[in-house]
């Protein structure tokens, strides 16, 4: 039980702090050294840190990234937690459309813990993210290659040969005066086509995306039937979905079990 | 029509998070006008308003069409309005008599006072042969049960020279043949010339004695008409108003084993034969009107009142004799009054949510204050509410400290939660937050029996509805399969109208 405990604190200090020394870390939590020392090698044998001289620093737990990862430690956290919840949006047999985007590429990595999903994407990561999945079929529409995503006319021709039951569209920006926006114009257009094959349309934003205006509207909130954020999402942003009547997900991860 | 005896114009009100807004309502001479309203709908407030308690931040009040001015002499300090609340208000140890004569007591003595018993019990014999109460003449307050006590403050009413009445959920407490004899006195009140406010949960209520008919829902009346125009089903749909099922986060998540059993639970004549079974990742909602005893059935199932019936968790017979024994099962109740019965008012925040989790942080009985201190800062940080450098939990605002007392019992790692009420009368952003919450606890397989009186929040997170009425489980339905105005008929009509039986 203690043990536990331990990790649970020196995991929150690293994802925190991205190091820790042992001293610090045997006085807080009034452990021998030594016992600090087996819990840091525990930790690494998960690669979840590397042990550095006097203390360890955080690996980067997500050892199959596909790119190279300027982001922060904690964004990659709060966009784990959004796919985490996203694979409860869906039902086994869906036919899915995840357009391109940092995380939607979480989510499809998710989504791979389903089963008999038809997923279709016009960005590469989320469909090598997805191609080693056997139980899902995942299609890859083609068109212009634009750094890890394709667009233009003959993408959005070759998306009108589908269906979907769900959507999830990630955008750039999101406030209450212009809406959705994306930083580009084919990427607006695709979007807005991608939502008129769908039953069901899943807005997938960062909290700190949130009051954000780019350049190209995708369209008003009120095409979003449901909006999928993290749990750092300010509270007058969750004032303004509950009065327009749109389902927000924080995608909190707080219950232990 | 005559002219009415009382008018309420634009009234508008604003109580921190509630607000009345724009209400118009009248009363004649004579008529009994019904007001309905869900819990929490403002109904109470409005009886507040129309009998001065409370004044409101604008609008006017007019009397046989004289505007009310506060600080003035009125209405409020005349005889003219009686307001006969909810829970009695009369003296203990006098007699019925005493108690109902006391502004009027006879005396044999002008100057001194003395009371002339043999003329107040003539009277009051004669008064009650009228009425035909089960009253005698000399029982004292203190004997008598509930039903009782508020047969006598309507007799009050009766005998007062009140033009307006007030009479605040009459009915709830009462058998049927206690309510003929209300629905008596109403009648010989209404003879009188006096008009008559009477709220109620109750639609028979409404269509029997009812001349007109207001519904208020959020602070607003949405709808006033004349009974004899109407049908219940026009009131049932006024009631529920428009859905707003679609704003609450719902997750499809796979239900797992059955993780507590409830088979032919009763308590005394209080509950009576409940059933029902909720799996791994379910959210079950009950609901019920105030005082159907979906409390009650809570602290049955917490172990603070002792149920017969059998409860099996994971399908084994378990005795929950205590809160204790509760909490080794790994239920957790958060009571419908956060206050009062969630927290310790002494201790800290970081005590409070550690509370039921101090094992985790103990060895040898000696509790690691950096280890509890370092986790429940953990909590608090993702649950978004501030830390507090002050000493005492009273510091969070509502919604904070309901999150609070969610962290408390996740952080024990509690597998059944029993939530009553969890979303009353806290602000929208938190009420968010704690739906996300329980989705969070759902995916992670827990089981929740959700309590509540707003039936959109049942229709939008629950997965199944269980209604109490009559003191038990009248229906218990796939929220899918059913509809907020359905199960709000279940709540108000008596359940020998509904052909549903219990199904498990």
């Amino acid at each position: 039980m203690f043990a536990i405990e331990r990790i649970r604190i020196i995991k929150n200090i690293l994802i925190k702090d991205h190091k820790v020394s042992v001293a610090k870390l045997s006085e807080m939590l009034d452990v021998t050294e030594v016992t600090i020392r087996r819990d840091l090698e525990k930790l690494e044998k998960e690669n979840f840190l590397k042990r550095t001289h006097g203390g360890a620093v955080l690996q980067n737990y997500d050892e199959d990234t596909l790119w190279d990862i300027n982001e922060d430690t904690k964004d990659i956290q709060l966009y784990q937690e959004i796919a985490d919840t996203a694979v409860y949006l869906v039902t086994d047999g869906d036919a899915i459309m995840l357009t391109s985007g940092y995380v939607n590429t979480y989510i499809a990595k998710a989504l791979t813990s389903r089963t008999n999903l038809t997923v279709v994407t016009n960005d590469l990561l989320i469909a090598s993210a997805f191609a080693h999945s056997t139980s899902n079929t995942m299609i890859l529409l083609g068109g212009d290659l634009d750094e890890s995503a394709v667009y233009g006319q003959m993408t959005i021709d070759n998306l009108n040969n589908f269906s979907f039951n769900h959507v999830f569209i990630e955008i750039d920006g999101l406030s209450e005066t212009v809406g959705m926006t994306v930083s580009s114009t084919k990427k607006a257009t695709l979007i807005q086509q991608a939502v008129k094959l769908a039953d069901s349309v899943t807005v997938v934003c960062p909290s700190k995306s949130f009051g954000n205006k780019s350049l190209y509207r995708v369209g008003n909130l009120n095409i979003a039937h449901r909006i999928l954020t993290d749990s750092e999402l300010e509270d007058k942003y969750k004032n303004y979905m509950f009065s327009h009547n749109i389902p927000l997900f924080t995608s909190i991860d707080v219950y232990e079990n | 029509m005559s002219s009415p005896l009382l008018e309420l114009k634009n009234i508008n009100l604003a109580v921190s998070s509630f607000k009345i807004h724009d209400i118009n309502i009248s009363l004649y001479p004579g008529e009994v006008h019904i007001v309905m309203g869900e819990n929490g709908s403002g109904k109470s407030k409005l009886l507040e308003l129309i009998s001065g308690m409370i004044l409101p931040d604008s609008g006017d009040i007019y009397f046989e069409g004289e505007l009310i001015k506060p600080n003035k002499p009125s209405l409020y300090s005349s005889n003219d309005l009686i307001f006969i609340q909810q829970y009695s208000v009369l003296l203990e140890d006098l007699s019925v008599a005493e108690n109902l004569y006391f502004h009027q007591l006879p005396y044999k003595n002008k100057f001194l006072h003395t009371i002339d018993f043999v003329k107040l019990n003539k009277q009051f014999l004669d008064l009650i042969n009228e009425l035909n109460l089960p009253i005698k003449a000399n029982d004292t307050v203190r004997t008598l049960g509930l039903a009782q006590r508020q047969m006598i403050e309507f007799t009050k009413a009766y005998i007062s020279d009140a033009k307006v009445v007030i009479l605040d959920e009459p009915s709830d407490v009462l058998t049927a043949s206690e309510r003929e004899i209300l629905y008596k006195i109403i009648n010989h009140i209404k003879e009188r010339g006096a008009g008559i406010f009477y709220t109620t949960h109750r639609i028979e209520d409404a269509m029997t004695i009812g001349d007109r008919i207001s519904i208020i829902k959020d602070g607003t009346l949405t709808g006033t008409k004349v009974i004899k125009e109407t049908t219940e089903q026009e009131i049932i749909h006024l009631l529920t108003g428009t859905h707003l099922k679609e704003r609450y986060p719902k997750m499809i998540i796979k239900k797992g084993k059955p993780l507590l059993t409830v088979s032919n639970l009763s308590y005394e004549d209080k509950l009576t034969n409940i059933n029902f079974k909720l799996r791994e990742g379910e959210i079950l909602g009950i609901t019920g009107l105030a005082g159907s005893g979906r409390t009650l059935l809570a602290n049955c199932l917490f172990g603070v009142t002792n149920y017969s019936g059998q409860i099996y968790i994971y399908d084994k017979p378990v005795n929950i004799s205590s809160p204790r024994k509760a909490i080794n099962y790994g239920i957790a109740l958060m009571p419908e009054n956060h206050i009062e019965d969630s927290i310790f008012r002494e201790l800290s925040a970081d005590e409070n949510v550690a509370f039921p989790s101090l094992h985790r942080f103990s060895r040898n009985d000696v509790i690691n204050y950096d280890y509890l201190k370092q986790t429940v800062l953990d909590y608090i940080a993702k649950i978004n509410i501030p830390v507090l450098n002050k000493k005492s939990i009273l510091e969070y605002s509502g919604g904070s400290l309901q999150k609070a007392i969610f962290a408390k019992w996740m952080m024990s790692r509690a597998k059944i939660f029993i939530l009553d009420e969890p979303t009353r009368g806290i602000d929208i952003a938190s009420k968010i937050d704690i739906y996300n919450f329980i989705s969070d606890m759902a995916k992670k397989k827990a089981g929740i029996i959700y309590i509540s009186s707003d039936i959109d929040e049942i229709m939008g997170i629950c997965d199944r509805v269980a209604v109490i009425s009559a003191n038990t489980l009248v229906c218990d339905l796939p929220t899918h399969l059913t509809t907020a105005e359905e199960v709000t008929g279940l709540q108000v009509r008596n359940i020998s109208n509904t052909g549903y039986t219990n199904p498990i």
